[in-house]
């Protein structure tokens, strides 16, 4: 049978609730079943804290305590000065950045994390921060101080055994978040997908690549929801770990965020 | 004539137009005569030859707390207009998120 669709001609993907009951706790009306919507993870960075120097990256902690950043989430890929991801030779690997508000160089970064009813810049204490690739000349805490030309940044998500954390694998498995990427030197964001714990560009399966952005003319241009397919993991039995590679920006003007990072299954 | 204010939706602070600048040792936010007013990140430790020094971006920033935004991305979703009792000067008050 199928699902509803549509109440009185609203979509049920834009009703919240009924009746004052969430639209993800019902599962029928009226014996027909609605359409299955359930969020196995999300990660919106509130908890965390922030890091915004040049020469530091995020510690991720509480929700986050099982995400790595930086080079401890690489497998050297080039034995070559610092710890390399492989994609671009000779780019070496530091980590993202926990931010608020607005970034610290002018001419890139969003003005506050977003709210994901629309996109817009929620400047909340609830609603403010995200994490990003803090492009201004440094260390990342780790080595010399290097341009953002010569840098890859590389966190990945904690793992999950989707065989066993949907509740349906047969169900679309995705990996939904919002992305902000203005500033004339913005590079590329990759999503990779690996088992292990630590990898590298040959290791990873490359699973998205972003490499041309549109709608961010400014601090304010609202942010834009993304959505990975993962569909050919759903059903494999191993622990899947999922990175967020950043490269390609040619100056500081490169501070590309994401934000409201989830992981959803629907029907 | 025409006189617009800016309110920091945040806090209800009013927001004065000002100058963000990165020093060779902040990042700061400045009026309109230079003076600085506030710094967003001290002691930036980025390298006094490179090419972030001494960039500058137009911003209105909060008299309140310690928030600045480009004027070039203002975004408001409030504005209240008026105008003065001899009607010679239009008021607006506007909102930045």
């Amino acid at each position: 049978m199928s699902s509803v669709s549509t109440i009185n001609n609203i979509s049920i993907d834009n009703i919240s609730k009924i009746d004052n009951v969430a639209i993800s706790s019902i599962s029928a009306i009226d014996g027909i079943s609605t359409p299955a919507d359930n969020q196995l993870a999300l990660f919106d960075f509130e908890d965390q804290t922030t890091q915004e120097s040049q020469n530091a990256i995020w510690s991720p902690s509480n929700t986050a305590a099982n995400w790595v950043n930086g080079v401890s989430a690489v497998t050297d890929a080039e034995g070559a000065t610092g710890t390399n991801w492989g994609k671009t030779a000779g780019l070496q690997v530091r980590g993202w950045n926990c931010g608020q508000d607005t970034t610290g160089s002018s001419g890139t970064g969003p003005n506050g994390g977003v709210n994901p009813a629309d996109g817009t810049h929620d400047q909340s204490s609830d609603g403010d921060r995200y994490i990003y690739c803090e492009a201004t000349t440094g260390t990342g805490g780790v080595g010399s101080s290097l341009t953002a030309a010569n840098r890859t940044w590389v966190t990945r998500t904690r793992g999950y055994n989707f065989s066993t954390t949907m509740s349906n694998t047969s169900l679309n498995l995705n990996l939904k978040f919002w992305l902000h990427a203005f500033g004339s030197q913005i590079g590329d964001l990759f999503i990779y997908i690996d088992t292990n714990t630590a990898s590298n560009h040959s290791t990873a399966t490359l699973i998205q690549s972003y490499t041309s952005f549109s709608g961010f003319s400014a601090n304010s241009s609202v942010w834009q929801q993304q959505t990975v397919s993962l569909n050919s993991y759903r059903a494999v039995d191993a622990t899947h770990y999922i990175y967020f590679v950043y490269e390609g920006a040619t100056g500081f003007r490169a501070d590309l965020a994401v934000d409201h990072v989830e992981l959803r299954e629907t029907s | 004539m025409e006189k617009v204010f800016y309110i920091h939706d945040k806090c209800k602070g009013e927001m004065l137009k000002g100058t963000y600048k990165c020093t060779t040792k902040d990042y700061e936010v400045q009026d309109n005569e230079g003076n600085l007013v506030f710094t967003k990140i001290s002691n930036h430790e980025i390298p006094e030859n490179d090419e972030e020094i001494n960039t500058t971006a137009n911003i209105v920033y909060c008299t309140s707390c310690s928030y600045a935004v480009e004027t070039d991305t203002i975004n408001y979703d409030v504005e209240i207009t008026g105008s003065s009792p001899d009607n010679n000067i239009n008021y607006r008050i506007r909102y930045i998120k």
